[in-house]
């Protein structure tokens, strides 16, 4: 994709990005609705979204590290230099300004690890949670663990189920604030355009992905 | 405030059930905090560079 457009997601990664949003969404609903007083049946759709969900989050875990540059969403001194001196010009201080970003910003890395420890978190202890219920698939078994294991595998369920709350919260604001908008487009339509990939990222980190150069991170 | 829900056994125990729900209003308020602090943050900083680049 050359000329005034630069890919920034792929289809197969739009597609994911939207597939579990929908999916999490119905899983958070479905489970925080009837606790609110919002009372239907709600496990059959729970644990069909929560399946969506596991395939859907297998499907990024293979393709990241298959096909896509896993450690581009890795943490590196680059990100901690271009931070230090992004707050310390913040704080008032004179330096030199922070360097581009590569693909993604420090932040953006840290929130990804963030949710993505939750979301396994939420989808290692649901999984555990179908032996629970009937299934035109399976059979109930709830002798798989202890009472208190089960209450443990609960309890990881359900933190990280109203944790997730918080970090959608914070994800939506973001993609809603004028200054990201940008970027919010790309998870629509794949593309940025050259003019935003050249003000906010270091073609050195981040090479346009059709022009076949080899950069650090 | 409880942080985990529990019940009690056939044998009189106090067993774990999960999460406590009334710990979800905790969890939104914390987004809705982050969001407004932040939203703050940028209005100062953003009114600052306008003066600045006066």
């Amino acid at each position: 994709m050359g000329g005034e457009r630069v890919l920034r997601h792929h289809l197969a990664d739009r597609l994911y990005h939207w597939t579990m949003a929908a999916a999490l969404l119905t899983c958070l609903f479905t489970a925080f609705l009837p606790i609110l007083g919002w009372k239907f049946a709600w496990v059959t759709a729970h644990w069909l979204a929560g399946i969506v969900l596991t395939a859907a989050v297998l499907f990024h875990i293979v393709r990241a590290v298959v096909w896509q540059d896993f450690f581009a969403m890795v943490p590196g001194p680059r990100d901690l230099h271009a931070s230090w001196r992004f707050v310390t010009r913040a704080l008032g201080r004179r330096g030199a300004p922070p360097q581009r970003d590569a693909k993604y910003s420090l932040l953006q890395k840290l929130f990804h690890w963030l949710v993505a420890a939750t979301v396994l978190a939420i989808v290692a202890s649901g999984l555990l949670m179908l032996a629970k219920i009937d299934t035109p698939f399976w059979r109930r078994n709830p002798y798989w663990l202890a009472d208190a294991q089960w209450g443990m595998v609960y309890a990881i369920h359900g933190l990280c189920a109203m944790a997730m709350i918080t970090l959608i919260m914070a994800h939506v604001y973001f993609a809603v604030r004028p200054e990201k908008l940008w970027m919010t487009r790309s998870m629509f339509r794949g593309w940025i355009s050259r003019e935003d990939y050249l003000r906010h990222h270091d073609p050195q980190r981040w090479p346009e992905p059709d022009a076949g150069l080899k950069g650090s991170r | 405030m409880p942080l985990f829900r529990y019940a009690t056994s056939v044998y009189g125990q106090s067993v774990l059930v999960g999460a406590s729900w009334d710990l979800i209003w905790w969890f939104v308020g914390a987004g809705a905090a982050f969001i407004v602090v932040h939203a703050a943050v940028k209005a100062v900083a953003g009114s600052r560079a306008d003066v600045s680049e006066r």
